[in-house]
């Protein structure tokens, strides 16, 4: 890879990994994907590989003080090197667990545990009622962020294609395969966890089963799927409330 | 309205929306100390500095919300919208202390937050993320594109109309999380959330059995024999069993994906499971 595209890609990372941008969508794989795929000239296969990551980490989020491994970096490693490698969704899969556990040990290490010193200067500041250096030094904590993606990312760019390609080489080739079987499944852990937040009872499980029936046997788009989804749960919470209360003007 | 007092003080409505666009940047500092307590402060900052123009009175109200904070940013927003007309009070001479505002902080984050990431992260994101990975599969550029206009209006769109919101409602927005809407909007969201799941084991979960045999003449392949009963049957046999693990057995995340990696490659040994289409 040229040096440009692999200072390109670290930037990439350095930026969407920031949490911010994680509330914008711009950290999500599918996103990578599309980035990641432009740089290397190779969009399709690019959009492809980082679907694959995407629907990995689908229900895995960050929940209070517990950092979420960190899918902003799977994706962007395993677009970069599936892209690079010849083993386009095998990298991509073999991966993007690892690679998710080095970003959210770096936040943990660096990120976070480095932002006390913006915090810390903010105390001093704010004692002295100065506000423009408490909006710097907010602000430089973005530098902390960039770091945590741009260096690792930098380096897996530079020289993990052939490392990658060693390692795929040189093992069997069910082995390999069974990459791309991990692959189609990893989806359903994310979904179980969702699930697993949301709360099972005998509701969800029929509404669950409704989706899964319309998809598998109509073979209904998810996009039309979701609008059906959202006009029931309209009509059903609305038609309870009317039921329950006279007005519910808020 | 009409009773304001002489020195009401009234925050503009440019510091309200500088105060939303920070919002966005909001996690740009984190840390475990005090999570989000600096992205806080630098959020209210162009509304604190109209308010308060003495130095001192500036600094108490920059020290008071550098106190802990953390919250999801979706709905965080309306208890920045909360603070804004409290600070408003306060500044107008009305009896607020320094405490009274951190606990109402610190009093709407935990419901703020059970609401924000069962809506936001639990529901939303997912939701359009599986849409676009269901495009995107295909090679679809639209599938991250798509994502991203929808991603962005509606977060930046929320965070502008919760501020508004909840500088509106001020204290009464705690009367009207406890009024039920929050649990329509969250029953609404179940709903939404169970079906839209549904689909996607069906459509981004990918299991295919290479079992086959001979049968006479002819080699009888187990996996056609599954999709004239029903389709996608072993995905939906996987996510039931990774969910049995995950809520029954109270298996942890990292080892359910453990044992995905130990099952796929067993599988491939085997040639129980083959490469998805």
């Amino acid at each position: 890879m040229s040096l440009t595209a692999a200072l390109l890609i670290a930037a990439w990372a350095g930026i969407s990994g920031n949490y911010f941008m994680d509330y914008l969508g711009f950290a999500r794989p599918i996103v990578s994907g599309l980035v990641v795929g432009l740089i290397l000239g190779d969009v399709t296969t690019g959009v492809i590989l980082g679907a694959t990551i995407e629907a990995i980490f689908l229900g895995i989020f960050t929940v209070g003080a517990a950092l979420a491994p960190d899918y902003n970096l799977a994706g962007i490693i395993g677009v970069t090197l599936g892209l690079t490698s010849g083993y386009g969704v095998e990298t991509a899969v073999a991966l993007a667990v690892p690679a998710a556990l080095l970003g959210q040990f770096l936040m943990m290490g660096i990120v976070y545990p480095g932002n006390l010193i913006p915090l810390h200067l903010a105390d001093k500041y704010a004692a002295q009622g100065r506000t423009r250096p408490i909006e710097i030094a907010f602000l430089s904590g973005g530098l902390l962020w960039f770091i945590k993606g741009f260096i690792p990312t930098f380096l897996v760019a530079m020289y993990g294609t052939s490392l990658v390609e060693s390692v795929f080489n040189a093992l069997p080739g069910w082995f390999v395969d069974g990459f791309s079987i991990i692959g189609g499944i990893l989806p359903a852990v994310g979904f179980a966890m969702l699930l697993n937040v949301i709360g099972v009872n005998g509701r969800v499980i029929a509404f669950l089963a409704a989706g899964f029936v319309l998809v598998s046997y109509l073979h209904l788009d998810i996009v039309a799927l979701a609008i059906l989804a959202a006009v029931t749960a309209y009509v059903l919470v609305a038609r309870q409330s009317g039921s329950k209360e006279a007005s519910t003007d808020v | 309205m009409s009773e304001e007092k002489q020195e009401a003080k009234k925050v503009s409505g440019k510091a309200l929306m500088a105060t939303a666009r920070r919002i966005l940047l909001f996690e740009n500092s984190v840390n475990f100390e005090r999570m989000q307590s600096l992205a806080f402060t630098y959020t209210m900052i162009p509304v604190l500095k109209e308010l308060y123009k003495k130095k001192e009175d500036l600094a108490r109200a920059l020290q008071r919300h550098l106190q802990f904070y953390n919250c999801n940013v979706f709905t965080s927003a309306l208890i920045s919208g909360v603070t804004v007309a409290m600070e408003e009070k306060k500044a107008s001479g009305e009896n607020i202390t320094d405490d009274s505002i951190n606990s109402v902080k610190t009093g709407l984050m935990g419901p703020a937050s059970g609401i924000g990431d069962a809506l936001f992260w639990g529901t939303f994101v997912p939701i359009v993320g599986g849409i676009a990975a269901s495009m995107g599969d295909s090679g679809n550029v639209l599938g991250p594109i798509l994502h991203q206009i929808i991603r962005i209006g509606v977060f930046v769109a929320a965070v502008f109309l919760f501020v508004k919101f909840g500088y509106k409602q001020g204290l009464q927005l705690f009367s009207f999380i406890g009024q039920g809407a929050v649990d329509k909007i969250k029953q609404g969201a179940t709903i939404l959330a169970s079906v839209v799941i549904g689909g996607l084991v069906a459509t981004l979960v990918k299991a295919q059995t290479a079992i086959s045999w001979t049968s006479g003449e002819s080699e009888v392949r187990l996996q056609e024999l599954i999709d004239q009963i029903l389709p996608n049957l072993l995905p939906l046999s996987i996510f039931v069993l990774l969910f049995y693990l995950l809520n029954r057995r109270k298996w942890s995340p990292l080892l359910v994906i453990g044992f995905v990696f130990v099952l796929g490659i067993a599988a491939s040994y085997f040639n129980i499971l083959a490469i998805p289409e």
